[in-house]
């Protein structure tokens, strides 16, 4: 496996350990390996991504599906460079880890990245903020980065099995250029073979992990020994516990009153906003241990984390009308 | 032998497809907690019913707000032992587009009857489309059996009359099933109701079927060059071994090229059968859209091609207008005329009107050569678009490549 090397000066993520002795009774079947065909698919869809582009652009927000994604573009071209940029749209609500993991992984990928701060576009007058959450007012900003640097073709991480309105989108989805996903009017796909021709002034988002699950990210990560931010393992962590949820408590997200903080030993299974991320308790420390986690887990992904996503059950599918990858 | 079936979903307008699907995910246990609850509270909310199993994959507004399937939705399950993702299809003839998308690249389809009302001029696009994407072999479900008493006569009538059309049609139905998806007859498990059927369930049905190799054996070397800088290609072997050493033929540029080096993404090797692949090349210099090919045969080149096609666009084809056609990472522009229309009711091939989601034979007149393999599925797939608007105007399968 190509696998860039650590640059001295990074910043020193704690790193997991990837090969570990497996310590629950684990049985050798298919379930713990990644399909080949997932990886295939992913390395073809990249490629055949970055050959309609006149630029192309990665969302690399340092969380595990665009790390994912980001080793798979690496992958797709090496020991050649990856043809593309990274773009990170930044919220301001972040969890220094994720920060640090992005810094250092763009560095060793030595790829060029832009930040596009949400912050920024408020100060600017570009959106409002509302308060709590800022998933939706990433939008303007991740559209305003793409016209100033002109990307044409805009690679994310995002998987069919997150969402419901998600499992509706094309792998190569044409949007306009507002940057808007129209349900009722996506291009057939078959075979994925998509129509390379663009609209006028149109953009291409494309999700290469479209046919992945939460599982195969981690069945990746422990086939490649492929680094996430330690947010993802187990760590102890003040937080209150809130509509069922493990809410972490920080300066953005302070425990109300009555609310009781405690210490908990406790991961995230995903990354995102810091106002609407929550955690779940768990010991698991490596990604071995998260994927027999995640393979055993009653629970949905978003259903165990995500905050804003319980405002409705079209959250998301509003969110990508707007403009959202 | 790959280890993720696909399986697409088919049926028309109130054939209870999306409540099969929703069974099936409900009785292979793909739900987790929260979607159960969600799937509660989303039956109370649109439909005053305590569960709407519809609702799982209808995840769209206009889906949950008018019960139908708009376009398609993917969905993972495990079934035995064999990883699913299941395409679930939309039924209406307006939306073929989207149900093709859903079927071309599953190897399995399964299409829905309705056993009160029998087999309809949907069900037979929907053997006809299945057999055009590609699937190598189709389960039809006889749903809604509660309706017609679980009656064998009823379900020997419609076994019978779906074994023959799909003779017509050249569709490879492999086996037809009595089901009941409301309340899970023979879909996991047989059902007493069904005590005289001796046939599998769906989920049995599913199970079973072998993950076909997509590609033929000993077939000679093609791979279809995505991606390519100075003297490297990237793409992804369709047939045959690349090997280091190997003299490559590249088309339709002309020329030969010898392999330096081979790699996946896994490793630097001598030789590669399948999958994504880097190579380096001394000599011609190849670029996206060119094959490399076994040099003692390759595959034909030609300005004439002939297939068969799903048509989606609401205008029929003008044979003086131009239309790009995709075939592989070949983008060529061209001119596309129709032959005769399948009449889906009886199997024959006749002169008649074009319409959207009418399956028909189309000539594409390229302005250059290109190269096409009918003996591969991956290269003799193509798709045809309006060069101004990049709308989709067909997809379909080359037959037929004339020097």
């Amino acid at each position: 496996v190509f696998l860039p090397s650590r640059t001295a000066n990074s910043q020193d993520v704690p790193a997991p350990p990837c090969t570990v002795a497996v310590v629950a009774p684990v049985p050798v079947v298919r379930q713990w390996l990644t399909p080949p065909e997932l990886v295939d698919e992913a390395i073809w869809v990249i490629r055949e991504a970055v050959a309609l582009a006149t630029k192309t652009v990665l969302l690399f927000s340092g969380g595990k599906d665009s790390a994912v994604l980001l080793h798979l573009a690496h992958l797709a071209f090496a020991p050649d460079p990856a043809p593309l940029e990274l773009l990170h749209v930044d919220t301001s609500h972040n969890f220094d880890e994720t920060i640090s993991f992005r810094d250092d992984a763009a560095a060793r990928y030595a790829l060029p990245l832009t930040v596009a701060s949400v912050q920024d576009s408020i100060d600017a007058g570009r959106v409002e903020d509302h308060g709590g959450s800022r998933n939706a007012l990433q939008s303007t900003t991740l559209l305003d980065a793409v016209a100033h640097h002109r990307y044409d073709v805009i690679l994310g991480g995002a998987r069919r099995d997150e969402d419901r309105a998600r499992a509706k989108e094309r792998i190569f989805s044409h949007r306009g250029p507002s940057g808007a996903w129209d349900p009722d009017r996506q291009r057939p796909e078959p075979w994925n073979l998509t129509s390379g021709d663009l609209e006028p002034g149109g953009q291409l988002r494309v999700f290469p992990l479209s046919n992945w699950t939460e599982a195969d990210v981690w069945r990746f990560t422990v086939d490649t020994g492929l680094e996430h931010s330690s947010l993802y393992f187990a760590h102890r962590r003040v937080v209150v516990e809130r509509d069922g949820l493990l809410v972490p408590v920080s300066a953005l997200v302070p425990a109300a009153p009555g609310e009781a903080a405690v210490e908990r030993t406790v991961r995230f299974r995903t990354v995102g906003d810091a106002t609407c991320t929550a955690a779940v308790a768990s010991t698991a420390s490596n990604p071995l241990e998260v994927l027999a986690e995640t393979i055993a887990a009653d629970v949905s992904e978003r259903g165990a984390t995500r905050i804003d996503d319980r405002s409705g059950d079209a959250a998301m599918e509003d969110r990508k009308t707007g403009g959202y990858f | 032998m790959g280890s993720i079936s696909r399986v697409a979903f088919l049926g028309g307008v109130d054939d209870g497809k999306s409540t099969l699907l929703g069974r099936t995910l409900v009785a292979a246990g793909a739900l987790r907690s929260d979607q159960l609850d969600d799937l509660a509270e989303a039956s109370r909310r649109h439909r005053d019913t305590d569960v709407d199993l519809s609702l799982i994959t209808d995840g769209l507004r206009h889906e949950r707000a008018a019960s139908i399937t708009l376009d398609v939705a993917y969905r993972h399950l495990v079934i035995g032992d064999r990883r699913v993702l299941l395409a679930d299809c939309p039924g209406h003839r307006s939306l073929t587009a989207n149900a093709f998308t859903g079927v071309a690249g599953a190897q399995v389809a399964v299409v829905l009857v309705d056993a009160s009302r029998g087999p309809t001029e949907q069900t037979w696009r929907h053997l006809a489309l299945s057999r055009l994407a590609g699937v190598s072999s189709v389960v039809v479900c006889v749903n809604k059996m509660d309706l017609v008493g679980f009656d064998p006569h009823v379900f020997d009538a419609l076994r019978a009359s779906t074994f023959a059309t799909a003779s017509t049609l050249s569709v490879p139905v492999s086996v037809v099933l009595p089901v009941s998806a409301l309340t899970d007859c023979n879909i996991s498990a047989p059902a007493s109701e069904l005590s005289w059927f001796d046939g599998p369930t769906l989920f049995d049905a599913l199970s079973s079927e072998p993950t076909p190799a997509q590609i033929p054996g000993g077939h000679p070397l093609r791979l279809p060059v995505q991606f390519a800088r100075g003297g490297v290609a990237f793409g992804s072997v369709a047939c045959g071994e690349v090997a280091v050493g190997d003299t490559l033929r590249v088309l339709p540029r002309g020329g030969s090229a010898r392999v330096m080096a081979v790699s996946t993404w896994r490793d630097r090797r001598q030789h590669a059968a399948s999958g994504a692949v880097r190579v380096e090349l001394s000599g011609a210099i190849p670029a996206r859209g060119d094959v490399l090919a076994a040099p003692n045969d390759p595959p034909l080149t030609t300005t004439s091609l002939a297939g068969e096609f799903c048509w989606f666009s609401t205008s029929p084809p003008h044979p003086d207008a131009p239309v790009v056609v995709q075939l592989g990472p070949q983008r060529l522009p061209a001119r596309a005329s129709c032959g005769a229309v399948l009449d889906l009711e009886r199997g024959a091939w006749h002169l008649g009107s074009v319409e959207p989601s009418s399956i028909v034979e189309l000539f594409l007149d390229l302005d250059t050569p290109a190269w096409v393999d009918t003996a591969v599925p991956a290269l003799r797939r193509v798709l045809v678009s309006d060069p101004t608007t990049g709308e989709v105007l067909a997809a379909g399968s080359i037959r037929e490549g004339r020097r």
